[in-house]
């Protein structure tokens, strides 16, 4: 009755050859068209970019019932958004087209990373990008570790919050059936729990990773063994290319 | 209180397989033993007698009430305050700013009014071999023996007549799951059901009198201890008997101590007996 049916573990999962891409090549494919994004500031050029990640995803063979799922967040962030622009600077379709177009540009590239490698994966690629800044002593494993960590700690507070809502459930507490001010006082009384036994967790944790022996700054082996291909060069290539003749397309 | 589970499936809306088979139990004994390994659907069984899930198919009877596929679950929120479970996890079921408060609440939620509250949390307490001291502190400042105690009077204050107990030993030191388990057994002789989920097979042996076992989502025992544990026994598994029978089941080769050690004769004793 509490269970959630997103499985943050399933996420990114796949076959295809856009899935076996090195995910350095996805996080810049995926960082660049947002920058971009932000940077030309045109309706035209997201649409594009809309039109660049869709053809990806379908390329990936997604499951578009998932993406759909996360793409209602999306609508009613746009919803909040246009109403907000219409009370304060004034409604107009051009407005709205664009404030969707931005919005939903930016959500392809961040589903596309989602959906086509696994999020410990997507982890690895940034530490890969961020490689270099390890020459000026910013200690890029701890802040991939750190990520990773809070990460993975999603799916236990999920099933956590799910054993809390039972526990007030078989006190006489459902939260699916109380009434608004009754459902604030449950979620106060489910944060408290929370909370320490995350306190308690990360303390536990932070021994754990010292008694492994854990150093930012020695050399240290990779779980994941994906070596950058030409086929990861080609496929940013094409997607530069594609963005580029965007750019001339608008002019 | 009769609690009956007839033909009992359960699919989760999330999940393409059954969780449970076809359960059909009667639970008649005051003190049932409900074991399982990990993702065998004890949870989810304690979830349908606590009407927080409906079952996909077949009836469950409670007493009076009757959970089947049909029933609307916001009017069977009653039934929680005759089943009542105690979780594993204590620490995710406390939060109130006292243990007190943290008594009191399941209380306040199920609108009991009782008089003689103080009487009755001081009669748990020593039963429970609890300092009445601990009443004014953080629960969150309690041990996990005191917290789970304290987790089994908060629910045990509601007057259950069935009582769902989850993993009671585990990561206990001795004397609380003897406290646990000896003031648990009083209250069974006056009436209270107890349905104890545990991979303890010491404590299930110790305090249970019926077992029920489910494998897969399937019942595969419904029966007495003793059958339970002499199928066990000449099955030679070890990992299902209390310590007390899984050295002898390795020596007896041809079963012939069970029946000497389940009524209460040391091995020792017999085997000195026995002049091995």
């Amino acid at each position: 009755m509490f269970e959630s049916s997103f499985n943050i573990d399933n996420l990114g999962k796949g076959n295809s050859f856009i899935h076996n891409l090195h995910p350095g090549a996805k996080v810049v494919i995926a960082l660049g068209a947002i920058l971009l994004n932000a940077m030309i500031s045109s309706p035209l050029f997201s649409l594009m970019i809309t039109i660049i990640f869709l053809i990806l995803l379908i390329l990936a063979r997604i499951d578009f019932k998932i993406f759909f799922k996360g793409y209602v967040v999306i609508i009613y962030f746009t919803i909040g958004l246009i109403i907000s622009y219409a009370i304060f600077v004034g409604f107009s379709l051009m407005m709205m087209f664009t404030v969707w177009i931005n919005l939903t540009s930016m959500a392809m590239a961040v589903f596309f990373l989602m959906f086509t490698s696994p999020i410990l994966q997507t982890l690895y690629g940034l530490e890969f990008l961020m490689h270099p800044l390890n020459y000026i002593k910013l200690p890029v494993n701890a802040i991939i570790l750190i990520s990773t960590i809070a990460l993975s700690f999603i799916p236990i507070l999920v099933s956590e919050v799910q054993r809390i809502l039972y526990a007030m459930a078989v006190r006489g507490q459902d939260i699916r059936y109380a009434p608004i001010k009754e459902k604030i006082k449950i979620a106060v009384a489910v944060l408290i729990p929370l909370l320490i036994s995350t306190l308690n967790r990360s303390e536990t944790l932070a021994s754990a990773i010292a008694v492994k022996n854990y150093d930012a700054w020695s050399p240290r082996s990779n779980i994941l063994s994906v070596k950058w291909k030409l086929i990861d060069s080609i496929f940013i290539l094409v997607v530069i290319l594609s963005l580029y003749l965007s750019t001339i397309l608008i002019k | 209180m009769n609690l009956t589970l007839n033909n009992i499936f359960y699919k989760y809306p999330t999940s393409k397989k059954m969780t449970l088979n076809g359960i059909t139990v009667d639970m008649a004994s005051n003190k049932i033993g409900l074991i399982g390994e990990s993702g065998s659907g004890k949870s989810t069984l304690i979830h349908l007698l606590n009407a927080l899930h409906r079952p996909t198919h077949g009836e469950i009877t409670i007493g009076d009430n009757i959970i089947t596929k049909e029933s609307k679950l916001k009017k069977l929120q009653h039934i929680r305050k005759d089943v009542a479970i105690v979780y594993q996890f204590t620490d995710l079921q406390l939060f109130a700013e006292t243990v007190k408060q943290e008594l009191l609440f399941a209380l306040n939620n199920f609108g009991i009014e009782k008089e003689n509250i103080d009487l009755e949390i001081e009669g748990y307490f020593k039963a429970f071999n609890l300092d009445l001291e601990y009443l004014k502190v953080s629960p969150f400042s309690l041990s996990g023996g005191q917290k789970k105690k304290v987790a089994i009077i908060t629910m045990l204050l509601i007057d259950p007549k069935i009582l769902i107990l989850d993993e009671p030993t585990v990561g206990l030191d001795p004397q609380s799951v003897e406290d646990i388990l000896g003031a648990i057994d009083e209250m069974t002789k006056q009436g209270l059901k107890v349905i104890m989920i545990s991979h303890d097979m010491n404590a299930v042996y110790k305090f249970c009198d019926d077992i029920v076992e489910l494998t897969h989502g399937m019942k595969t025992f419904d029966g007495s201890k003793y059958d339970f544990f002499k199928h066990k026994y000449r099955q030679k598994n070890i990992l299902m008997l209390p310590s007390e029978l899984s050295y002898a089941a390795t020596i007896d080769v041809n079963n012939v101590l069970y029946d000497e050690l389940y009524n209460g004769r040391g091995l020792e004793e017999f085997l000195k007996e026995k002049n091995v």
